[in-house]
């Protein structure tokens, strides 16, 4: 399941967030794997590719997945403090209860909620981040 | 007929188990994080100077100095029947959710997300027992 390729093209797609973001290759910076690539621009969105979490709410036929996906926002500090605050509330808002915001080959959205951002950690004192965690519950179209 | 209303009583059974479900719910959810950092396979580097051999990305954290894990304790809220798994040592969290350079190798969640339907088994067998 390529969920969390999914939830990147929804935040590429989502041009009031992506125009802020930082550029890699010319495409707005939102990554699937970390380290991110040397040379990628701050501020930017990590959507890391394993799973926070994963459960399910199967039936006799049905399979139904409920995943944990994290969201993180990265910027450099003190100068894209506040842009970082601005892109993580964005990012609440545009997966918060919007099943249609993403897009999974074989699965039908049940619904997305999202938390509210709270502070992600960072490697570096340098930088800032927030962490916006997403529920996301899924039908196999097949089941 | 009179008809004597225990509505009270009976909510007040009602609530009394369910909390103590949500207390069995919340110690399952933390033991087994803690299995989670304590047993193998860990497949990451062996760093000198540790004491285990690391954990690789996706996997639960390693256990090296204990600090984690012992900085696991559960909370309770009787008022809004609820209780939190919480892990309070500085690095959990990095662990938890990762960094910009460092993957995340999770735990808490995990063990949040595999105890579901133990949850809900714990919460209705308490309040079957205090209805009984």
């Amino acid at each position: 399941m390529k969920l969390s390729r999914a939830i990147r093209t929804a935040i590429i797609e989502a041009t009031p967030i992506s125009e802020l973001l930082g550029k890699y290759s010319g495409s707005p910076g939102v990554f699937t794997r970390r380290p991110v690539p040397e040379g990628a621009l701050y501020p930017l969105v990590i959507v890391p590719s394993e799973n926070a979490g994963a459960s399910d709410e199967d039936g006799l036929r049905s399979f139904r997945p409920v995943l944990q996906k994290d969201v993180l926002v990265y910027g450099e500090q003190p100068d894209q403090y506040r842009l970082v605050d601005d892109l993580a509330d964005a990012l609440f808002v545009l997966f918060h209860r919007q099943k249609r915001s993403i897009s999974v080959e074989g699965f039908h959205v049940i619904d997305i909620v999202a938390r509210r951002p709270i502070q992600a950690p960072t490697s570096d004192a340098k930088r800032v981040g927030r962490l916006v965690p997403l529920t996301i519950r899924l039908q196999d179209l097949a089941g | 007929m009179p008809v004597k209303w225990n509505g009270d009583e009976v909510m007040a059974k009602v609530r009394a188990g369910a909390m103590r479900g949500v207390m069995r719910g919340t110690e399952r959810v933390h033991d087994l994080a803690t299995r989670k950092i304590m047993d193998p396979p860990k497949t990451g580097k062996k760093w000198p100077g540790l004491p285990n051999q690391s954990s690789a990305p996706g996997e639960s954290p390693a256990t090296q100095s204990g600090r984690l894990q012992q900085s696991g304790q559960t909370v309770y809220d009787n008022a809004n029947l609820s209780g939190q798994a919480q892990w309070t040592s500085a690095h959990a969290l990095p662990l938890e959710v990762g960094t910009e350079d460092i993957d995340a190798r999770p735990f808490a969640r995990p063990a949040l997300a595999e105890s579901v339907d133990g949850i809900r088994e714990d919460v209705a067998e308490e309040i079957r027992k205090a209805l009984a």
